[in-house]
């Protein structure tokens, strides 16, 4: 039995950089070699967005290497079902694609539908595509990840008998495989920390693979003076006391950082990885994949 | 760049609902709660509606048990009031339910695979839920004149286009053609579909397996009623936001994919004619503001010490250029905007959330935090 291509699902609270790590992490994978292809499910362009290249249904080149490969394809719905009636050879399908009304309606409503035909496309891919080396799906956010990921065990129990609840099945299978892996991005901050260790959770209670945390956009704690200098010539008392209020701040926010750190690790057994707010426009992905060492 | 002033915005007399918009994670709910506090705090008697607030910043507001009803919270010195609720969509599906079927029919239809997808995880659903809930809030506000201004916060959809784009998804979908020939209803205008629509129903049959199906053929003829009752004020509401008694915020943060998301919402509203007063750029790094030629002479005579400080007011004005490019193609399009920085010591309390939103009258004296360069 040949050996399964190893899928890192990236998640994490709406905003905290879940394209940016996750195409980072595909740069990383490529480094050795591999062929890497990056998915998105919900259609909102944020691969093509990222990397100024156009994202299509059939993997197409996204990121520049010098080793390996880094592709990029969008999932979608309609393509989805398409799939699926194909490989069971349903033989009403030619007739139900042309069926707008169903294919929206059967995707949108049947509860879980929707996402284990994406899943199952996902997956697939590495059947239609053997040269594939590794999968990044950038995923949902953590808010609906549960539901997303889960939605193969529900909709199985739902359909017993039927050949969705085959699919339904065989989605689980494939999530639950080894080399199946949950990577969840956070900032170190109340909110996104507390949706973060949400997310170790719901994983883990779908009995899914877990990879590593990655603290994206850590702030480096400025150097501050011991005493508090008085202003220099040329710069009012106010504006100074000001400069030095801010600068303290920022100090205390960064250091803030350690502690939200800390829970994480006294509340998951996941490694962390922490990503450097470096550059605010986003750029420096190489440099991102360089941290991404032991994912 | 115009610059928005807020405090103006929430005066307008004829300002009666106010909706952020935005993409996750750019601080919608926060600013939400910021901009109902202020403007309590200006006179406005406002009620605020948010969705999944965070556990403190719901403390914050007040709203530590399920409000699904607008609860009143003390604001000290406000010149008006505050109201704020919480909006849970299976409660007000629910609701809708409940109003248009028989109560043993209902407690039948709760438990439907189909209802408790739409009730809570059918993209649509929250949006729809959300913009009935507009239309009867100010329904209730013009009969009892309880509240002049609505602020809402909209829900944390995939993308930001979805709060417009939802409750229409939600009436396509009870409008299906396909659904009312599983329902064996009257077949309507789409008649060269009946002969597919038929075999797809029973494709749909054999896809989801006989339970499942007749789930869904129960599940159909509630959902039908319930969303032909609430589309009776769908028009009426999408006449409210097109109108200048309403206004959408578009919130941002000055990062790359945020500000491509509201560049996308906000040429979606000017193209859809609805108002938009201005773009909240949440989250920037603010900057002391000192004049270039201060600094060159402050830095020739500082010591260790003081260059430390003068150093980490170098690197903030970087990191603030950058915001800046970062947000360019929004401050060029002519909308007013309104920088908001973060505040230092978090929202714990109603006076921070309001101090988000800048000064409340009078604009900062020179050289304090708050306005970043022009």
């Amino acid at each position: 039995m040949p050996t399964r291509c190893p899928l890192h699902i990236v998640t994490g609270k709406g905003g905290v950089g879940k394209t940016t790590i996750a195409l980072a992490l595909a740069l990383r994978l490529s480094r050795d070699g591999a062929r890497v292809v990056v998915a998105e499910v919900e259609g909102r362009g944020g691969l093509a967005l990222a990397t100024g290249r156009p994202v299509a249904a059939e993997p197409a080149l996204l990121l520049p290497t010098r080793t390996g490969r880094v592709e990029g394809v969008q999932i979608d719905p309609r393509a989805s079902l398409s799939g699926y009636l194909q490989r069971y050879r349903l033989k009403f399908a030619a007739d139900l694609l042309q069926l707008e009304p169903l294919v929206d309606f059967a995707t949108r409503i049947a509860p879980g539908l929707r996402d284990i035909l994406l899943i199952g496309q996902v997956t697939h891919l590495t059947e239609t595509h053997p040269e594939i080396d590794a999968l990044v799906l950038d995923a949902p956010p953590s808010g609906r990840i549960g539901s997303f990921l889960g939605a193969g065990a529900g909709l199985a129990e739902l359909t017993d008998g039927s050949p969705i609840a085959a699919q339904a099945a065989s989605v689980m299978d494939d999530l639950r495989d080894p080399t199946c892996r949950t990577h969840v991005v956070t900032l170190l901050e109340e909110l996104p920390v507390t949706e973060a260790l949400e997310t170790v959770q719901v994983i883990h209670d779908l009995g899914l693979g877990l990879g590593t945390m990655v603290a994206n956009r850590v702030r480096a704690v400025p150097a501050v003076p011991e005493t508090c200098p008085a202003a220099p010539e040329g710069i009012g008392p106010a504006q100074w006391a000001t400069l030095t209020a801010a600068l303290l701040a920022e100090a205390d926010q960064a250091r803030a950082q350690t502690a939200w750190e800390a829970l994480l690790a006294h509340r998951t057994k996941l490694g962390l990885v922490q990503v450097p707010d470096s550059d605010p426009t986003g750029h420096g992905l190489s440099l991102i994949a360089d941290r991404l060492v032991s994912l | 760049m115009t610059s928005l002033d807020l405090n103006a915005l929430l005066l307008r007399p004829e300002l009666r609902l106010l909706l952020c918009v935005g993409t996750g994670g750019v601080g919608k709910t926060t600013l939400s709660a910021a901009l109902a506090v202020r403007a309590a705090m200006l006179g406005r008697r406002v009620v605020v509606v948010t969705i999944d607030p965070a556990r403190r910043l719901a403390q914050a507001m007040g709203l530590d048990g399920l409000a699904h009803e607008p609860t009143p919270v003390a604001l000290a010195g406000a010149a008006g009031s505050l109201d704020a609720m919480m909006l849970d969509v299976r409660h007000s599906f629910d609701q809708a339910l409940t109003a248009q079927v028989p109560p043993e029919e209902a407690d039948r239809i709760r438990v439907n695979p189909f209802y408790k997808a739409l009730a809570e995880s059918f993209s649509g659903t929250q949006e729809y839920v959300a913009m009935e809930k507009i239309g009867e809030l100010h329904r209730q506000a013009d009969a009892t004149g309880r509240w002049d201004l609505i602020v809402v916060d909209t829900p944390p959809s995939a993308s930001a286009l979805d709060f417009l784009d939802g409750p229409n998804r939600l009436e396509a979908l009870a409008r299906n053609p396909l659904l009312r020939v599983v329902l064996g209803l009257p077949k309507g205008p789409f008649g060269f579909l009946d002969a597919g629509a038929a075999i797809a129903a029973k494709a749909l049959d054999v896809i989801l397996g006989g339970r499942l199906f007749g789930d869904l053929r129960t599940f159909l003829q509630v959902f039908e009623r319930a969303v032909l009752a609430f589309e009776s004020h769908a028009a009426e509401t999408r006449r409210l936001l097109a109108s200048e008694r309403a206004g959408f915020l578009v919130v941002a943060a000055p990062r790359p994919a945020p500000v491509a998301e509201a560049g996308a919402l906000i040429d979606r509203l000017l193209a859809e004619r609805l108002p938009l007063p201005g773009v909240l750029i949440n989250q920037t790094t603010r900057v002391v503001d000192i004049a270039p030629d201060a600094l060159v002479r402050a830095d020739a005579v500082a010591d260790d010490a003081q260059r430390t400080v003068l150093d980490h007011l170098r690197s903030t004005r970087e990191r603030q250029a950058c915001e800046l490019q970062a947000v360019e193609p929004l401050t060029r399009l002519g909308v007013p905007v309104a920088m908001l920085g973060r505040e230092p010591t978090g929202v714990s309390d109603l006076s921070s959330l309001s101090r988000l939103l800048g000064p409340e009258q009078e604009p900062a004296p020179r050289g304090d935090l708050g306005v970043l360069a022009q």
